[in-house]
């Protein structure tokens, strides 16, 4: 599968954010988008998600047979507003997921992320880190061919960065991609990166 | 249909938590309608005539009060985002919240008009029609507010700027709504007349405001 991004443009009415940006990314490599604050990370993959208009430029879906793909559903999006219900417990929320994907729980993630400890909680009392956590175990559940995360390691400590980072490379197949945006090199193996610093 | 129930259940048990949302909506619809008899005085014929309007009225600003709630928390949160971007029908799922926001706010008023009746000496006949087209016409009421309250999603406060661009909009069911029951000479509108208009644009409104819904809601989240 690869998504091919061609001669993306996108300004505010204030500025350039960037120009001509022309990539192929394709599965097997996640693909970090790095940048400086205000670079355009999160409106590049607005823009992928089809939250937000280019000024010019297309992008397109192809799977591993060149033959055209829809977007629509095909994407997980995790933005720096969680999509979490807060005045629902941490069950809660997945039981929803469960039914709006249609697809099974994962059980020995949900444990090794320690949600099972959370389950019964209150999502507005978790921590930064462990609602973060949570907001991740939706993307793997919902198991989509388009992953795109947004700074997904933020607020998160060593080991659950280790283990959603092994997690994310497991992930990786023929038939998904991944683009993930940060401030700094990730320690990913076989990444793609694209600076928007440099390319500005 | 699965993402359609999903999200159905979810916001009713959100809902359910807070109640005071449902509860403010038929506090205030009951206070405008005790209120009116209170301020015209005991004289039963006037209190009859106008009481029909004024119960379309109430409705129609209870609901309106409400309006901000439909998307502004799925906003916030990024919910709104996630249905927009992975729902396979990104309409049903806004069909979906529409229903399910219909369902407990608008419903439960619906269902406190025969107790404005008592009170606004409407007899039981009358009250029943003004129920009967107030459940025809609340699909178009709920989605042409759905539009309000989508243009107006970043909006602090935006209760009063919903109701601004929103109240025109309701003059037409208002006086479709209203005209059965006036009673002269000139005006000879009947309740099935009344009935057929209100469906039809309710029908209409059903068809086509959904696209214009979702189309706002793309452009206005980000």
């Amino acid at each position: 599968m690869k998504l091919y991004i061609q001669d993306l443009n996108f300004s505010y009415d204030n500025g350039l954010i960037f120009n001509n940006q022309t990539h192929t990314l394709s599965s097997n490599r996640i693909t970090l988008l790095l940048g400086q604050n205000g670079s355009g990370k999160s409106t590049f993959l607005k823009i992928i998600a089809g939250l937000e208009k280019p000024n010019s430029g297309s992008i397109k879906l192809r799977d591993n047979n060149d033959k055209s793909l829809k977007f629509n559903g095909n994407i997980s999006y995790l933005g720096h507003k969680l999509a979490l219900k807060e005045e629902l417990t941490v069950q809660e929320n997945i039981k929803f997921w469960h039914n709006f994907y249609g697809k099974d729980l994962l059980a020995r993630e949900f444990e090794e992320l320690g949600l099972d400890k959370l389950s019964s909680m209150i999502v507005s009392n978790l921590s930064a880190g462990q609602k973060k956590k949570l907001a991740l175990y939706r993307i793997l559940m919902s198991n989509k061919d388009i992953w795109l995360l947004d700074e997904p390691f933020s607020n998160l400590d060593k080991k659950a960065y280790g283990y959603l980072r092994e997690l994310l490379l497991m992930r990786l197949n023929n038939d998904r991609i991944i683009i993930i945006t940060s401030h700094s090199k990730l320690d990913l193996v076989d990444k793609m990166i694209i600076n928007l610093d440099v390319d500005l | 249909m699965r993402q359609f129930l999903a999200l159905f259940k979810r916001d009713i048990s959100i809902f359910y938590k807070s109640k005071s949302i449902f509860i403010l909506a038929i506090i205030f619809f009951l206070l405008v309608t005790v209120m009116l008899p209170i301020g015209i005085g005991p004289d039963l014929k006037i209190l009859r005539s106008i009481s029909p309007g004024l119960v379309w009225i109430a409705f129609l600003l209870s609901t309106l009060l409400n309006m901000p709630l439909l998307f502004t928390d799925d906003f916030k949160d990024g919910s709104l985002d996630v249905i927009i971007i992975e729902s396979d029908n990104p309409i049903l799922s806004i069909l979906s919240k529409i229903l399910s926001f219909w369902t407990a706010v608008i419903l439960p008023i619906i269902l406190f008009i025969p107790i404005a009746g008592v009170m606004l000496n409407l007899g039981f006949d009358q009250t029943s029609e003004i129920i009967i087209l107030l459940l025809i016409s609340s699909p178009y009421i709920i989605l042409v507010s759905a539009i309000g309250s989508a243009i107006t999603i970043k909006t602090i406060n935006s209760g009063l700027l919903i109701t601004s661009l929103i109240t025109p909009f309701y003059i037409p069911i208002l006086i479709i709504g209203t005209l059965p029951f006036i009673n002269n000479d000139f005006i000879n509108f009947g309740f099935v007349r009344s009935a057929m208009l209100l469906t039809a644009a309710s029908l209409l409104s059903m068809v086509i405001l959904p696209y214009f819904i979702i189309y706002i809601l793309r452009i206005n989240t980000d």
